[in-house]
């Protein structure tokens, strides 16, 4: 039997999870991917930088903001609706000191795929923790970073609203705003994390504070 | 709308099917793979030893705008079948597809249609003629513009 070519859905998913991941069989959160062998690469999984980093937010915030809703009643009234568990998880590991920000971080795989990942991440000292990742999607042939927005504003399907009129006030956040940095992680010392073998598109410019600390 | 997709199809026999006002499409995308990736979960559907196959296959919906999974026909893990209510156990009808951002494309499989959810879609990438773009759940491409783009009804086409 041939071997078959790498998909888009396979070079996505790897993307989404790592290739560490993958390489330890993780790679089958995804039913589609627990037969294919993912060979082990030298590459890290993904991790969020401080260029990733868009905006603290509060728990209250975010669980505001995030708040599913659906006219037609597909999915409870919860932050992260039916990723719920996901973010209490991620809420179990805040410790004192915690700042959570919202980060957009777009990445190119070495396929060349631009893939963009978007969520929460708490900051441990000046540095980005293990992230909530809310939001995946890659490019496909054709789209624009300016066509990929990325929820940096209003509450996606929120009620009584029109959803297109709310996707379409999220486009063309994917850049940075470029307003004044009115704050940014301390660093401590911290250095940077490695970038792995994704590059990140991301600037630095453009990210804005709003200090919140979990207690 | 873009009528020139560029993307591979899945490689796996079967492929999801999505209605759009009554008409039947073989989705060459898989919403259900970013859920899973997202949620950090694995899918209890038992695919093939070879990766051929995932497992289940999934319906979906584009109603008022949003993407919904309204069925999903498959095999758990421990053999029995599997359904809507397993993966969402309080959405057995319909489960809004809020984690999916990305494109959809699809295919107007239109031998067989009444057979193909039944028995497997096989999507053939020549005929992709459908692209949707949906960022959290949301279609982007405003709702005039979609049913532009629409084929006739699948009884029309069956006729």
């Amino acid at each position: 039997m041939t071997e078959r070519p790498p998909g888009l859905l396979r070079r996505l998913v790897r993307a989404l999870v790592g290739p560490d991941d993958a390489a330890e069989g993780r790679e089958g959160r995804d039913g589609n991917l627990t037969g294919i062998a993912a060979p082990r690469q030298a590459q890290a999984p993904f991790q969020v930088t401080r260029d990733d980093l868009l905006r603290a937010c509060t728990r209250e915030e975010i669980e505001l903001h995030e708040l599913a809703v659906d006219p037609l009643g597909g999915v409870a009234p919860v932050p992260f609706g039916h990723l719920h568990s996901v973010w209490r998880r991620f809420v179990a590991t805040l410790e004192p000191g915690d700042v959570i920000w919202r980060f957009s971080a777009h990445r190119v795989t070495a396929c060349g795929v631009i893939v963009i990942r978007s969520g929460y991440v708490a900051v441990r000292h000046g540095q980005p923790q293990r992230p909530m990742v809310a939001l995946f999607r890659s490019l496909a042939a054709g789209e624009s970073l300016g066509e990929a927005g990325v929820s940096d504003g209003p509450v996606v399907g929120a009620a009584g609203s029109d959803p297109r009129s709310d996707v379409h006030s999220l486009i063309g956040t994917l850049a940075p705003s470029s307003g004044p940095v009115v704050d940014e992680p301390t660093n401590d010392g911290a250095a940077r994390p490695a970038d792995g073998p994704e590059r990140s598109t991301n600037t630095a410019q453009g990210r804005r504070s709003e200090a919140a600390t979990v207690e | 709308m873009s009528s020139q997709p560029a993307a591979t199809l899945p490689p796996f026999d079967t492929c999801d099917a999505l209605l759009i006002d009554q008409r039947l499409f073989a989705l060459a995308t898989e919403p259900l793979a970013n859920y899973f990736a997202l949620a950090e979960s694995t899918s209890p559907f038992a695919g093939s030893a070879t990766g051929r196959s995932r497992g289940y296959q999934a319906t979906w919906e584009i109603r008022d705008g949003r993407l919904y999974l309204t069925a999903i026909q498959g095999t758990l893990a421990g053999g029995r079948a599997g359904s809507l209510g397993d993966l969402f156990p309080d959405f057995g009808r319909r489960v809004f597809a809020h984690w999916f951002s990305g494109r959809l494309e699809a295919s107007c499989p239109r031998p067989a249609i009444g057979k193909i959810v039944l028995t497997g879609i096989i999507a053939n990438q020549a005929d992709i003629g459908l692209v949707l773009d949906i960022e959290q759940g949301i279609v982007l491409q405003p709702a005039a513009a979609v049913a532009a783009a629409l084929p006739p009804r699948v009884a029309e086409t069956i006729a």
